[in-house]
Parts: structure tokens; C-alpha cells; sequence
């Protein structure tokens, strides 16, 4: 997974739970990097699953509910990095561009890095999105904090419906957003 | 919902420091800045890794491109080679015809007459000799007349070129290395820079006309 990720992660424990909060929870984890991350380097992913964990375990809040605020926090952050990612009109055609342009923009910089797929198709009336999650890291929850982030962003009233049809190895969610008059 | 509203409501929002032990703090600080010194020579390494990667593709296009350049400069002489040896091709056909003519003139009209007036033998095979040498020189210049009209006439390498352009403008744009290859092509082809901009408005003005 990519640095930037994790750089992130320890920024917004940092803001949100302050300074102590991130040396206990890096003392807590069996980290290989040590906690030491870089934006451009690469990290293994299991590595922000054991701080979560470990974050959930100091502060008692459900590991999907730090998953998912952190997505939203990364949407804000990456919107103030990237902008030039954003300048879609609603957050329906922000996210059906993630694919076949954001992440091919990603690609070019990081051949090697290991992106979740989605699947997207917006409805004829654009009320609704379909958005189908396929990853072998399972971090499905941070995409809804993502989405959310978006709908947020975008200040639309998006009703996020999941169903999970994970079979295998890689986790396969389809998120159905509906768009609220 | 917002990580900050999650911290306040697990009540643990970011703590003041005061009252803290001192010690404490310090020991915090300084394991932060060996996280931040080791995540920065983490980047140094990845840019040191990542600028290497770079300079040796670029070497790589480099050299692939002067390949390339060689390539492109062998088939120009090539094709340069194939359309003089069409011109000549074509002019031995036609020297061929003429010197057909000739013969059957010398043979079929002058000599008879000859043979009808000259009655010494060796006289008569000198006048034959004679009539045949002086025939030579019409022959030499017709093949040149030929050979020349041929080569100013530039049809085959206007064709040639504007077969370059097509291919070149197929994708609409013309990249520096297509660029290269249509300036020495016109120059081995004969062409002057005017005439070569000329074929080249045409042939843009065509593929425009049939995209559009």
C-alpha cells in the first residue's frame, strides 16, 4: 500500500488523538517499517490493519467506524493534494472516473502498486450509482468513508446501500447510491 | 461519521501536555524524530532508486532512437536505389525500342538501296560500317533524352513522398522522429524544401477533406 496512505493515517490519529495516542499505538504493533512511513514509499498493507486495530483497542471505537472516518478524512486530503482529480460536477461522475482515470493516472507514477478495481455505471436518470468494490485488501469500509467524503464534498443526500459477495479470497462489494431528491 | 467526533466521543480528544512528565515528553519527541529521519531516508532511497530507473530508460530511448535513425537512413537509400533503377529499368526499355527502330531502318531501307548501287564488295561493307556508326550517336541521345525526361518528370518520387505523408499524417500529428524521416527522405528523393512543403499542403489538405 502506498505511503501516502499511512502518512495520512498518522497525521489524522495525530490531529484527532493527539501526539501520544500515535507513539501508543506504533509501541502496540509489531510494525516492520517501525512506523516510520514516507509518502513515496510502499508498505505493507496489514501493517494499517494492525494500528487500527491497536487504535480501536485504546480508544473503544469499532475498527469499521475508524476505517470508514478515516476514508472520509483521506477524501478531504486528497482533494486538497490532487484537485485536478475533482473537478466533476457531481460525486456520481467523480467516482465512475476513478477507475479508468485516477487510478490509471496512479499506475503511470506506481507501476507496481496494488489498487482495488471498482465497477461503476451510473443510472440513464443519474439518480443512482452502482459501484462494485473488488480487493484483495479488504478495506471496503474505508471506500464508503471515501464516498461519503465525496457526497459530503459535493454537499448531495446519498443513501449508500451494501451488499457484500465476497466468495473468495478478494473482497467483492456492491455499493448501490442512491441519489435523495 | 468524522474521526474528530469519534475522539470526542470515546473522550479521548487530543490531551494537553501539560502536567506531563517532562521526561516523558522528551522520550515521545525524540522516538517521533527517529520515525521522521528513518520515513525521510525511506524517500531519499526512492528518489535515489526511482532517478536511476529513469536515466537508464532514457538511455535506452536514446539508443533505441539512434537505431531507429540508422534504420530509417537505410531505407532511404534503399528506396532511393529502387526508384533510380526503375528510371533506368525504363530507359534501357526505351533506348531498347529505338535502337529496334534503327536497325530495321538500316537494314530494310538503306541497305538494299546500297547493295542496288555499290557494286564492289569491300566498298560496300565500308558504307555499311559507315551508316552504322553514324547511327550510334542518334541512339546515345535518345537514351539520354529518355533517361532525363524520365528523372525530371519526378512522378515516382512525388509519389513515393506523398505515400511518406499519408503514413505520417494517419494519426493526425507528425512526431519529431516522423519529421526526421520526411525532411531526408525529401532531400534522397530529389525534392526541393519548397516542393516537398507543397506535396505536403496537398496531402494534408486530402486527409482533412476526407476525415472531416
Amino acid at each position: 500500500m502506498k505511503g501516502i496512505v499511512f502518512r495520512e493515517f498518522i497525521d489524522m490519529v495525530e490531529a484527532s488523538f493527539g501526539d501520544e495516542m500515535v507513539d501508543t499505538i506504533i509501541a502496540a504493533c509489531d510494525l516492520e517499517s517501525g512506523g516510520a512511513y514516507s509518502a513515496v514509499g510502499t508498505y505493507d498493507h496489514t501493517e494499517l490493519v494492525q494500528m487500527v486495530v491497536a487504535l480501536s483497542g485504546q480508544t473503544g471505537v469499532e475498527v469499521p467506524a475508524l476505517v470508514e472516518a478515516f476514508g472520509t478524512y483521506l477524501f478531504g486530503r486528497f482533494l486538497e493534494l490532487f484537485p485536478v482529480f475533482f473537478n466533476h460536477s457531481t460525486s456520481f461522475e467523480f467516482l465512475d472516473s476513478i477507475h479508468d482515470v485516477v487510478h490509471v493516472e496512479v499506475l503511470k507514477l506506481y507501476p507496481d502498486a496494488g489498487l482495488p478495481s471498482f465497477n461503476s455505471s451510473i443510472s440513464e436518470d443519474k439518480k443512482t450509482l452502482h459501484f462494485e468494490y473488488h480487493s484483495s485488501r479488504h478495506f471496503a469500509d474505508l471506500a464508503v468513508g471515501l464516498m461519503k467524503g465525496a457526497f459530503a464534498h459535493w454537499d448531495e443526500e446519498v443513501t449508500i446501500d451494501i451488499d457484500d459477495r465476497t466468495s473468495g479470497d478478494e473482497q467483492v462489494v456492491m455499493f448501490t447510491c442512491t441519489l435523495q431528491a | 461519521m468524522d474521526i474528530f467526533e469519534l475522539a470526542k466521543q470515546a473522550k479521548l480528544n487530543k490531551k494537553s501536555t501539560e502536567g506531563e512528565d517532562k521526561d516523558t515528553i522528551i522520550q515521545r519527541l525524540e522516538r517521533k524524530v527517529e520515525r521522521e529521519k528513518k520515513a525521510r531516508i525511506t524517500a531519499e532511497q526512492t528518489i535515489e532508486e526511482s532517478s536511476r530507473r529513469l536515466y537508464l530508460s532514457n538511455e535506452a530511448l536514446n539508443s533505441a532512437n539512434k537505431q531507429l535513425e540508422n534504420t530509417v537512413l537505410e531505407l532511404n537509400d534503399t528506396m532511393a536505389k529502387l526508384t533510380s533503377a526503375e528510371v533506368r529499368s525504363q530507359a534501357t526499355k526505351a533506348t531498347l525500342v529505338v535502337a529496334l527502330i534503327l536497325f530495321i531502318i538500316s537494314e530494310f531501307a538503306i541497305e538494299p538501296e546500297l547493295e542496288a548501287t555499290i557494286e564492289n564488295t569491300l566498298f560496300l561493307q565500308v558504307a555499311k560500317i559507315a551508316i552504322f556508326s553514324l547511327l550510334i550517336p542518334f541512339e546515345i541521345i535518345a537514351s539520354r533524352v529518355i533517361e532525363s525526361g524520365l528523372t525530371e518528370s519526378d512522378e515516382i518520387n512525388i509519389k513515393m513522398y506523398r505515400t511518406l505523408l499519408e503514413s505520417a499524417y494517419d494519426d493526425g500529428i507528425i512526431t519529431d522522429m516522423e519529421r526526421t524521416i520526411l525532411t531526408s527522405s525529401a532531400s534522397q528523393l530529389g525534392l526541393s524544401p519548397q516542393k516537398a512543403a507543397a506535396i505536403e499542403e496537398q496531402v494534408k489538405l486530402e486527409m482533412e477533406l476526407s476525415t472531416s
